[in-house]
């Protein structure tokens, strides 16, 4: 994840090289090629870096959980958005989730994003939605096998999406 | 003067007007909904963001749309300004997402509550809302607390749009209402309970659009749409003395200020007319008000007709496919 915890997380594969096959490199304009489908930002310019056998999930209520924290709870998107993705997350972590909480949560996000008086929306919104866009095998996981995902992780290594 | 077209509309208004009150100046289905922005309040809006529009052209020396929705309460038309409102998709769905934001921790308890009938948020979801709830958690919850002897706070209820916050902080000469805690946890507080003794701060429950503040004196007594709104006036020392008596065949069942159909209250003479405490509360005598005749009613209002009526702008909605 570049740029610290409020932008797009990116499978290895696109963190080192962009859709087209060009090399990354650790600059604004090279990090944002691809748009929001196959790139990221910048940002604050830190690196969080999951190893293989990290739960994105977890690591994404984690963040929605910071940020329904962090909201001042002035402009209803995120004051109501932020809570409510916090919830479904946790839900979804505890392996109490539906199938169809990971296309509300989507949704949801979609509705933040641009809608609120300051940033903080359109941060709490971008790592749900990229995590979902890139890793969305291992919320379906969660679903599907709710006794499991309480006791280990999905494990990124068996994600489909080759290693470079 | 700066041109502003607004749903094809074109309008001249003064430098610096916000996008809504050039929009309320067309009037009509062109003006965009507002919870939270009050025109008699310094400061507010910009909060509930049910009143976004789209910006097609900057202006005339810039073009560019703007990319983002923009609140029309807190953005100043520019000469040559685009704005969408009705006419645009993106608006109408941002609208349902937000109403569906503020009414996932609502009660929908309208059966039960003192607003019902001129509530902005049940016309809001009357317009904008869905059918379900996605919203499969506890909603937050609240204790009813009392606001001085008069006033009961359902923050149950309460949408956060900051309206009574401002109208305590101008109104009064002390500062003893406000916002307590951050994010979903946010609640509207009263520091020191017993220190709600002036003689204004009655007007919270004018300005609330919810049923979150509510008259103590007139709690359950009787539905909005079966009682007689008539305009009143009295001989009062502490305001204009202008206000709307609701009566129940010669009986008064409750006084509120003049609201124009934006739910805001009235100018007149040039100064907005609040009502004091005395004449909300205490004045339910028929002999001390002097009864002008009766108040004009939107005729779409559920006050006027005891029934919701079907919004022109869904009309056309359904009939394009838009």
């Amino acid at each position: 994840m570049p740029g610290g915890s409020s932008v797009p997380i990116l499978p290895a594969n696109l963190i080192t090289k962009t859709a087209e096959g060009t090399d990354r490199l650790m600059t604004y304009e090279s990090l944002a090629e691809g748009g929001f489908a196959s790139g990221s930002m910048l940002g604050s310019g830190g690196f969080i870096v999951f190893d293989e056998d990290q739960c994105i999930v977890r690591n994404t209520w984690n963040f929605a959980r910071f940020y329904a924290h962090e909201s001042c709870g002035q402009c209803s998107p995120c004051r109501e958005g932020t809570g409510w993705m916090e919830k479904v997350l946790r839900r979804l972590e505890h392996g109490q989730g539906h199938m169809h909480d990971i296309d509300l949560l989507a949704e949801i996000n979609k509705k933040i994003e641009g809608n609120t008086i300051c940033p903080l929306g359109d941060a709490a919104a971008w790592p749900v939605a990229a995590a979902i866009r890139h890793f969305r095998e291992e919320f379906e996981w969660h679903v599907t096998h709710p006794d499991e995902a309480v006791k280990r992780n999905f494990g990124i290594a068996s994600n489909h999406m080759p290693l470079v | 003067m700066v041109k502003v077209i607004i749903d094809d509309i074109e309008v001249e208004v003064e430098p610096g007007t916000t996008i809504l009150n050039a929009a309320r100046k067309i009037g009509g289905d062109v003006v965009p909904p507002a919870m939270c922005y009050y025109s008699k309040l310094q400061g507010s809006g910009g909060k509930c963001r049910t009143c976004l529009v789209e910006v097609a052209a900057g202006s005339a020396a810039d073009p560019r749309p703007m990319p983002k929705l923009v609140a029309s309460c807190s953005t100043p038309v520019m000469d040559g300004m685009v704005v969408k409102n009705k006419t645009s998709e993106r608006v109408y769905d941002n609208r349902a997402a937000v109403t569906e934001f503020l009414l996932i921790n609502h009660p929908l308890d309208c059966p039960i509550c003192d607003q019902a009938g001129e509530c902005h948020l049940q016309d809001l979801g009357f317009e904008h809302g869905k059918e379900g709830t996605r919203y499969e958690e506890k909603r937050r919850t609240f204790d009813p607390i009392d606001i001085g002897d008069k006033i009961k706070l359902h923050m149950n209820r309460c949408i956060l749009c900051y309206r009574c916050v401002y109208t305590a902080n101008q109104l009064t000469d002390q500062r003893v209402h406000g916002v307590m805690h951050r994010g979903d946890h946010a609640e509207i507080s009263t520091y020191i309970e017993k220190a709600i003794d002036n003689d204004f701060s009655g007007n919270v429950i004018d300005v609330c659009p919810v049923g979150a503040l509510t008259d103590k004196t007139f709690r359950f007594k009787s539905r909005v749409w079966f009682l007689k709104p008539m305009e009143a006036s009295c001989e009062c020392t502490k305001c204009a003395g202008k206000a709307v008596v609701w009566m129940f065949g010669d009986e008064i069942y409750r006084v509120t200020g003049r609201k124009d159909k934006y739910g805001e209250i009235e100018d007149i003479d040039g100064k907005t007319a609040w009502i004091c405490n005395e004449c909300r509360f205490d004045k339910k005598d028929k002999t001390k008000w002097k009864i002008e005749g009766p108040r004009v009613i939107n005729r779409h209002s559920v006050i006027a007709q005891n029934q919701y009526v079907v919004d022109e702008r869904l009309e056309t909605k359904k009939l394009t496919g838009k």
